[in-house]
């Protein structure tokens, strides 16, 4: 039913263009793989196996060919993470179905897409975090990790000291970094003493 | 019987039969003998001299304490000064009797008949209560299985089917309101407003799902499913709530993720009632492993009669669901410092880890049936 009425609004914007369905994943990833095509529209709720593993498949076999996800699931929950792992845009099945043609082009001419709501959303949470010093980004056990590591402690004594294991030490390391936007331990050191923090 | 004197034998039987007591008798003399006996079919009382030729009561009472604790032990004997008694009492005899005293053997040894009976009810009673405890146990988690599997169909039959039905509907009424003349206003109107009430109505269904069972738990999996929940109740609740996880894989495993979940929800909505925190603070990692989640609070902290309290339900039902998979929640607080909850479960002992989890509900179904069992069976 959603599937007909889709192609039947999309069919009056893109005249010329050719219609694939599929009703699971398998069937998707078969003609995606067989077939050439300029854009996959996706659900993530299927029977079978996931929206999210086809769209894993298509990342591994087709890096290029866009992937708009079309889902019931909430675009707070799900959105951002669909869009980390490749998708070009996520869209809820709320949204009008007008916009769903809007998106398809701007994916296809190499966009992403996000609803008008969450790219405010990110816009302002951006905005909030930048003001903020970067080690405020993180965790309490994160920002301890971060002033052992600056004072000159190697991952193993750290995790002699936090009694965890060095595995998750370096975890916790490889996140300081990533959220406080560094390369190396040396930075991070070089940081702490800027900021006193060690 | 232990008794070297066979006339003193059939005196304490004729004292025992006056009193219209119905038995048969062994006698035995030595050590030998009376190890025998007891090996066979345990008597239902022992009576004994205390000095004997080539034996000793004493050795008999620790002999009998130790084969057959259960069968009541009196001494029958000339003579035995009261400390010697008092001391054989000590060491598990029942009874003693003066054989000059003999008229008192009968009435000492329906006491001691009636005391074992009653001791044995007991212990029967103490058993059969035990075992219903583990019977309501068994069935309580059952319960709770049930429950969530029962959650989860719901959830995914109106997150799926009702929410399907209602995006075709919205996707029809959108292409026919696009064909309608321009002239006919109220038709276009009508329209506008059937596609926002069909709008609501997909909210209410999605916020209903969500209720019964995320499904960011399911696809996005556990890091995914908690880092929403925190931020759904920093929002909700004003209360900072911050994830942090060294994690390098994503756990998919369904009931790992269901146990973790509703744990950490459980925690937080303790939080809500009871701590008066103004920060949370979550961190999610591997040791040895298995996974440990910690929920650190800044509140009042909980204290120790709180946590032993056996009316909180909510605290009881987050250690049953954590050792059915055979984890365990420690929960400590300091005062006016905050409240620690540490639930740690073996992750390399589910096998059932790295297995995906779509595939056809049926399988799945009957998947985490077995694993149920055997979580229990484990205990």
């Amino acid at each position: 039913m959603v599937r007909h009425g889709l192609k039947q609004i999309l069919a009056d914007e893109f005249k010329k263009a050719v219609f694939g369905e599929a009703r699971n994943a398998q069937e998707a990833l078969a003609r995606i793989w067989k077939e050439a095509w300029d854009v996959v529209v996706l659900d993530i709720t299927m029977p079978g196996r996931s929206g999210l593993e086809v769209l894993r498949e298509i990342r591994k076999s087709s890096p290029k060919l866009p992937v708009l996800v079309l889902s019931m699931h909430p675009e707070n929950q799900f959105a951002v993470r669909v869009l980390k792992r490749g998708a070009s845009g996520y869209m809820t099945k709320e949204s009008a179905p007008e916009e769903l043609v809007g998106a398809i082009k701007k994916v296809l001419a190499g966009g992403r897409y996000v609803s008008t709501f969450l790219a405010e959303k990110l816009a302002s949470y951006l905005a909030t975090d930048t003001q903020k010093p970067p080690q405020e980004l993180l965790s309490d056990r994160e920002f301890q990790v971060l002033r052992l590591i600056a004072s000159g402690k190697i991952v193993s004594e750290i995790a002699k000291e936090l009694s965890l294991s060095v595995k998750t030490i370096s975890t916790y390391r490889t996140r300081i970094l990533e959220k406080m936007g560094m390369k190396n331990n040396a930075e991070l050191m070089h940081y702490a003493i800027q900021h006193q923090l060690a | 019987m232990v008794e070297d004197d066979a006339s003193d034998a059939e005196l304490i039987k004729h004292a025992l039969r006056k009193d219209g007591l119905l038995f048969t008798v062994e006698r035995v003399e030595t050590s030998e003998d009376y190890l025998q006996a007891l090996d066979q079919e345990p008597p239902d009382v022992i009576l004994s001299d205390y000095a004997l030729p080539t034996f000793d009561g004493y050795t008999a009472l620790t002999l009998a304490q130790k084969m057959h604790p259960e069968v009541p032990f009196i001494f029958v004997t000339g003579t035995m000064g009261e400390e010697v008694a008092i001391e054989t009492l000590k060491n598990g005899a029942t009874d003693y009797v003066l054989k000059i005293r003999l008229a008192r053997l009968a009435p000492a040894v329906h006491r001691a008949l009636r005391e074992t009976r009653e001791r044995a009810d007991r212990k029967r009673a103490v058993e059969q209560l035990r075992q219903s405890h583990e019977q309501l146990r068994a069935l309580s988690v059952y319960l709770q299985h049930v429950r969530e599997e029962e959650r989860m169909r719901i959830s995914r039959a109106v997150h799926d089917e009702l929410g399907q039905a209602l995006t075709g509907l919205k996707i029809d009424l959108s292409w026919l309101s696009g064909r309608l003349p321009r002239q006919l206003n109220a038709l276009i109107t009508k329209a506008r407003e059937m596609s926002s009430h069909i709008d609501e109505t997909i909210q209410t269904v999605r916020r209903i799902s969500t209720e019964l069972r995320p499904g960011i738990l399911d696809h996005l999996g556990l890091v995914a499913a908690i880092e929403w929940q925190a931020n759904e109740f920093q929002t909700r609740t004003g209360i900072e709530c911050k994830v942090a996880h060294a994690l390098n894989h994503t756990i998919m495993d369904e009931n790992l993720n269901t146990v973790f979940f509703r744990i950490f929800q459980e925690t937080l909505t303790n939080i809500i009632r009871h701590a008066n925190a103004s920060r949370v603070e979550t961190d999610l990692y591997e040791e040895e492993g298995r996974l440990i989640l910690e929920v650190r609070d800044n509140g009042r902290g909980i204290t120790r009669e709180q946590i032993s309290n056996i009316k909180s339900i909510g605290l009881l039902g987050m250690r049953e669901r954590a050792a059915l998979l055979g984890g365990d929640v420690k929960i400590s607080g300091t005062p006016k410092k905050g409240t620690k909850v540490t639930v740690s479960i073996p992750d390399a002992a589910t096998p059932r880890a790295n297995k995906r989890h779509h595939e056809n509900s049926y399988s799945r179904r009957s998947r985490s049936g077995t694993t149920w069992f055997e979580a229990n069976s484990r205990r």
